[in-house]
């Protein structure tokens, strides 16, 4: 999957990062050379390179280089991204957003040479929905009219996805309206496959080998646990994508992404010269800026604290003061300068710049306020209301979210809200909130795909409450009536008009209280790499990297 | 002899079974859902069918004493099964990081013995004298450092600074990773290889070579005051033939005791020196499918680590009969 | 066997495994003679002197300190100076107080996680030498197989059943460090017991208990004596490298190893907040060392 650049970034002299367009402007880039690359696998090698069964966004750096899907995301206006067609060529829905047809673009071929058809699409499609072979994002078949059925095991097919390879078409009906299918349709799961993977007697046996892909690179060696080496895909030509200004073939030779156990080794690596790229290590943040960094690049993540609305003391409508309370006791601007070093952006909402459909300031009074924060409390407390006991402030362990919680504990102690930092365990963080063991608890989302549903729907619809990911399980009617409208609206500004409302509902409810956005994280050799970004989903476009000679 | 170690072997067949029984069913009794944690569990809830799927396809929704005769059926085979995470055969991971770690301990023992102990044999010849309590302080010293403080000192020290000091490339080690995996011999490494491997061996073998001076010097010191040794003296020997005939071989004794067991550590516990290093051992492997519940791992690399240590353990064992021909094998304490 | 990787504390104290009845049997020094003995050794004396200062630090900690182990300032990863002495940490708070009271934390965890470790070390190791029999092989048995799991395999596990704590950490270290004390004190069990006042006590009478309690037990207690002095080190020092596997106390809890695992990156832009909690770990297991060697030396019947 590529990523579009501008054409020609201007101005900007090559030690400006201000935006996250080709890095050292005016340098026009050069063939040859390789990239040793050190900044994605800083813990663990990456589990599977397979896009059917892949769910880590370290691995999906890869993979994204690997496969090109039907849709990509255009971020050359970083103030209004917009999904492009890929290795489709266009596409068309009906009136509803419930029928998506997509003509595949001639010509395209896999690594060995095999055409790219529309039954390319739809024999991935087959197995990545098949439920022996269990991948984590293959809910994502629900979309699709027969996909639940299929996962089941009631249906050996999906029965919503139609192909005319003659005509070069896909047609696909989904289970419900949904108007952002397209962007969806671009995520890794949905990438084509050839037809090899038939004659596969066991499918987890595919990405340990060599796997054809239609990317602009491939794998040169079965993969280890110490290294991965991409070579460019003599078969792929980025020129055949038009909006997207990518080149004929990728500039580099090799791309070699070294695997690192521990970040700040990996960061150390880096400095010693070892490494071309790495990953910025909590605590390096200051040594990162003498570096060419991808530090101003916004991405598409979202760091909150959730507060479980069936909480008799948090939860509802009669607690609300107490909430906005909260909303205005934290200081998100001494979390990020302390615990983050400056690396985020404090945030008064959960969508975020970079998201199609985000709209600013949507909350007036998420901010730091402490004088009106402890109005509100009095207030809430006039009216007969206490707190029975400290509020547990809940976090997963491992990262460093308790220093995040103890600032959220100061801040609140300062309004008079008395408050307990409660950390569980990594294993079963997620489970046991999903379970409602949330109090007030942290949670972190990075995009899926970039649409406001995924932030909108997968964390605070009611269908996402009580077993999904919506831990505060906020359950508002009205809410849900806006998500669902907009889900089946193809008009995208009309669309995102209604997803605006639907988050302001949610921020004046304050069920969620947002307290930074992800930034890139990266750091490279600006002497010797160039054209060096990332995605606001935070992928590396690897085929417009290039060496300086 | 040949019955003593054949019944040693014999005896590792039920510490074998009953550790990996022990560990399987401490890891059904831990919190934390394997099939969860595959599916990304640790970083969102993982949609409920979806978990249920992978529960169904690597077995973990059959009842506990199925899947447990399940596991010694293939174990026996030695089918380590597939990894959770990754579906790689366990058999492959096993061959690399085995392969791995057995380079890396053998240098790190090495290191060891050879200046351990002759630290430790000067020290106790030199007792009491300046060279003496300088030794001890220093080995004390080098025995109180954590060891990935000392890894990440030396990484800084001699393969950042170089770099921004502008030194020269045959001047600068290795941050981490095995390099270019090339070596001779199976252990002598060639080209490149020893950039890469300096650093970690001296950082696990640094507490190791401490100990072992320590252990030398007052093993040797028990022996030194023996009574056979002042019948030795006595009759007229010169104090090096004391030492060296008389002296080393027992003293030896408990150090070897020592050493067996270090080498069965920095094969299968090396974990700090491999996480700091990147070095792609057994150790490192085993924390993080601990970590990940990916219990064919944890299961089929224990597994291995379980036999090599039986296997030192009775190298270890034979040699005393070599170093004290009082021992009578089959007899006495060492099990 | 510890974190300490390799090594147990028997090995940190120099002194092989009792192997014979060579040393046993004469006369144990009398109780004024080994501190007369102790105090003659210069480095033992230094070490004990720290950690009388540490433990009184440890303890009036709150009058040492002028703030508290969570204030926060504004300034972030700032070096020594006059306001903090050893500079401030990542979310402003104050490294030397956060120091002074980790002082608890560690000698809390060394003390206890080396009281339960010996307890069950020379408990199981005594009834293991002293009746041999089917109990020893069943003991020595279960030693061999727990000595043969991974480390870090125990760790995690009692970790996650008992979170990550201090009392956790406590309980690994506890729970897995008694293997190798346990080997020591049966050998000594198992040589003393063949030896002629044994015989002589059963021959009076005495039950077997108080045989065990009274007249083997001290003789046996130099090797226990210097292998939980020096165990309380290591420890500590296992402490560290627990909170390097994320398996250890959380914040805020300002426990050295957790300190300085969390430091580990920060050798060129914040040396001092590895530098600190570094050299603190360093000192004390140092000072245990140290000390384990002077009542070694002071409590052998053979040293002159």
């Amino acid at each position: 999957m590529g990523l579009s650049l501008a054409a020609a970034a201007c101005g900007g002299d090559s030690g400006s990062d201000n935006n996250n367009q080709a890095q050292g402007s005016g340098e026009k880039p050069q063939q040859g050379g390789t990239l040793i690359e050190g900044g994605t696998f800083v813990g663990d090698p990456p589990s599977n390179l397979d896009p059917a069964l892949n769910q880590e966004l370290d691995a999906y750096q890869v993979v994204n280089a690997l496969y090109d899907g039907l849709t990509d995301i255009d971020i050359s206006n970083p103030d209004k991204p917009v999904t492009r067609p890929m290795v489709a060529e266009k596409y068309t829905s009906n009136d509803d957003a419930t029928e998506w047809t997509f003509t595949i673009r001639k010509g395209l071929k896999f690594s060995n040479g095999e055409e790219i058809l529309p039954s390319s699409f739809q024999r991935a499609w087959e197995r990545a929905s098949n439920p022996d072979l269990a991948g984590p994002y293959s809910y994502l078949f629900n979309f699709i009219k027969g996909g639940k059925e299929k996962l089941d095991g009631k249906a050996d097919k999906l029965a919503g996805v139609t192909v005319d390879d003659d005509n070069m078409t896909l047609k696909v009906e989904l289970s419900a309206p949904y108007a952002n299918f397209p962007t969806v349709s671009g995520f890794q799961i949905f990438f084509p496959m050839p037809k090899e993977v038939d004659s596969l007697k066991d499918q987890t046996s595919w990405d340990k080998g060599l796997m054809i892909g239609n990317g602009p690179f491939k794998l040169e060696k079965p993969r280890s646990d110490t290294e991965i080496d991409l070579v460019p895909n003599p078969e792929w030509d980025g020129t055949k994508y038009e909006g997207f200004n990518l080149p004929k073939q990728p500039y580099l030779d090799k791309v070699q992404l070294k695997v690192s156990a521990d970040p700040d080794t990996s960061f150390n690596a880096f400095e010693a010269g070892e490494t071309d790229t790495g990953q910025i290590a909590a605590g390096r943040f200051k040594d990162a800026e003498q570096f060419g960094n991808t530090k101003d690049v916004d991405i598409l993540g979202s760091y909150y604290w959730d507060i479980n609305q069936d909480n008799p003391m948090l939860g509802g409508e009669k607690n609300l003061l107490l909430r906005k309370a909260i909303m205005q006791a934290v200081d998100r601007d001494t979390i990020n300068k302390s615990v983050y070093e400056d690396s985020r952006v404090p945030s008064n909402q959960v969508t975020m710049p970079g998201l199609p459909g985000y709209k600013a300031d949507l909350c007036d009074f998420c901010k730091y306020d402490p004088t009106q924060a402890k109005k509100d409390f009095e207030e809430w407390k006039a009216a007969g209301n206490k707190l029975t006991k400290p509020i547990d402030l809940q976090f997963n362990t491992g990262q460093n979210h308790d220093q995040v919680a103890a600032i959220v504990q100061d801040n609140l102690k300062a309004i008079g809200i008395d408050s307990k930092p409660a950390p569980i365990d990594q294993e079963n963080y997620f489970d046991q909130l999903s379970d409602g063991a949330c109090v007030m608890c942290r949670a972190g989302w990075y995009a899926d795909y970039p649409t406001y549903d995924n932030f909108m729907y997968d964390l605070f619809h009611s269908d996402s409450a009580h077993g999904g990911n919506n831990y505060s399980n906020y359950s508002n009617p009205e809410f849900d009536k806006l998500v669902d409208e907009a889900k089946a609206t193809v008009d995208t500004d009309k669309a995102n008009s209604l997803y605006q409302q639907a988050e302001t509902l949610l921020l004046n409810d304050a069920a969620v209280i947002p307290i930074v956005w992800y930034r890139g994280d990266y750091v490279f050799n600006k002497d010797k790499v160039g054209g060096f970004t990332q995605s606001s989903l935070g992928l590396i476009p690897f085929e417009t990297v290039f060496i300086k000679s | 002899m040949t019955s003593y170690i054949i019944r040693r072997l014999l005896l590792v067949i039920p510490t074998v079974f009953f550790a990996l029984s022990f560990l399987f069913f401490l890891f059904f009794t831990l919190p934390g859902d394997p099939a969860s944690l595959i599916a990304g569990g640790a970083n969102r809830k993982v949609d409920p069918a979806v978990q249920e799927r992978i529960e169904a396809r690597y077995g973990l929704n059959k009842p506990l004493h199925t899947q447990f005769t399940d596991y010694w059926a293939r174990t026996i085979h030695w089918d380590l099964g597939d990894s959770f995470l990754s579906q790689r055969s366990v058999n492959d991971i096993l061959g690399e990081r085995a392969l791995a770690s057995i380079r890396l301990g053998i240098w790190a023992v090495l290191i060891e013995v050879v200046v351990g102990i002759a630290v430790g044999l000067l020290s106790a010849l030199r007792r009491y004298s300046l060279s003496d309590r300088i030794t001890t302080v220093l080995t004390a010293a080098a025995s109180a450092i954590p060891v990935f403080v000392l890894g990440f000192l030396l990484q800084w020290l001699f393969a950042v600074k170089p770099n921004q000091w502008g030194w020269p490339q045959w001047a600068r080690l290795r941050t981490q990773g095995i390099g270019p995996n090339s070596w001779t011999l199976f252990f002598i490494p060639t080209g490149d290889q020893w950039r890469y491997l300096i650093l970690p061996a001296i950082t696990l073998a640094c507490v190791a070579t401490a100990l072992a001076a320590r252990m030398t010097r007052g093993s040797m010191l028990e022996v030194l005051r023996a009574d056979y040794m002042r019948t030795a003296r006595a009759k007229g020997l010169r104090e090096r033939d004391v030492i060296m005939r008389h002296g080393m071989r027992n003293a030896m004794l408990p150090v070897v005791t020592l050493i067996g067991i270090d080498f069965g550590t920095v094969i299968g516990a090396a974990v700090l020196t491999e996480t700091t290093f990147s070095w792609p051992g057994l150790g490192s492997a085993i924390a993080n499918s601990v970590q990940a519940r990916d219990l064919p791992v944890i299961l089929g690399l224990t597994l291995a680590v379980v036999i090599a240590f039986a296997i030192i353990n009775l190298l270890v064992d034979l040699s005393y009969a070599w170093f004290d021909p009082r021992i009578r094998l089959g007899k006495g304490e060492h099990s | 066997m510890t974190l300490v990787e390799p090594g147990a504390p028997t090995a940190i104290g120099g002194q092989p495994e009792p192997t014979g009845a060579e040393d046993m049997g004469e006369a144990r020094p009398l109780r004024a003679d080994v501190w007369k003995r102790f105090r003659r050794n210069h480095l033992a004396i230094a070490g004990l002197i720290f950690l009388i200062l540490l433990v009184l630090a440890a303890i009036f900690a709150p009058w040492i300190t002028s703030y508290s182990i969570t204030e926060r300032s504004t300034s972030y990863r700032t070096g020594p100076s006059s306001a903090h002495w050893f500079g401030t940490d990542a979310i402003g708070r104050d490294v030397y107080t956060r120091v002074v009271y980790g002082a608890r934390v560690s000698l809390k965890i060394g003390f206890v996680a080396t009281f339960l470790l010996v307890t069950i070390g020379v408990v199981l190791g005594a009834i293991s030498g002293f009746f041999g029999g089917g109990i020893d092989t069943l003991i020595t048995r279960v030693i061999d197989i727990f000595l043969a799991i991974p480390y870090i395999v125990l760790a995690v596990a009692i970790a996650s059943v008992f979170g990550r704590s201090e009392n956790a950490v406590i309980l690994v270290l506890g729970l897995t460090g008694w293997l190798a004390l346990a080997r020591i004190v049966r050998a000594s069990f198992l040589s003393l017991k063949n030896l002629e006042y044994t015989e002589a006590a059963t021959a009076l009478g005495f039950s077997r208990n108080r045989i065990m309690a009274r007249h083997i037990l001290p003789n046996a207690l130099q090797p226990i004596i210097v292998y939980g002095t020096i165990s309380v080190g290591a420890v500590i020092l296992s402490e560290a490298a627990l909170s390097f596997l994320n398996v250890g106390p959380q914040d805020p809890t300002p426990a050295w190893g957790l300190m300085v695992a969390q430091g580990k990156g920060s050798l060129s832009n914040a040396p001092h907040l590895l530098f600190f909690p570094g050299a603190a770990i360093f000192l004390t297991v140092l000072a245990f060392v140290f000390i384990g060697d002077g009542l070694r030396d002071a409590l052998d019947p053979k040293l002159k």
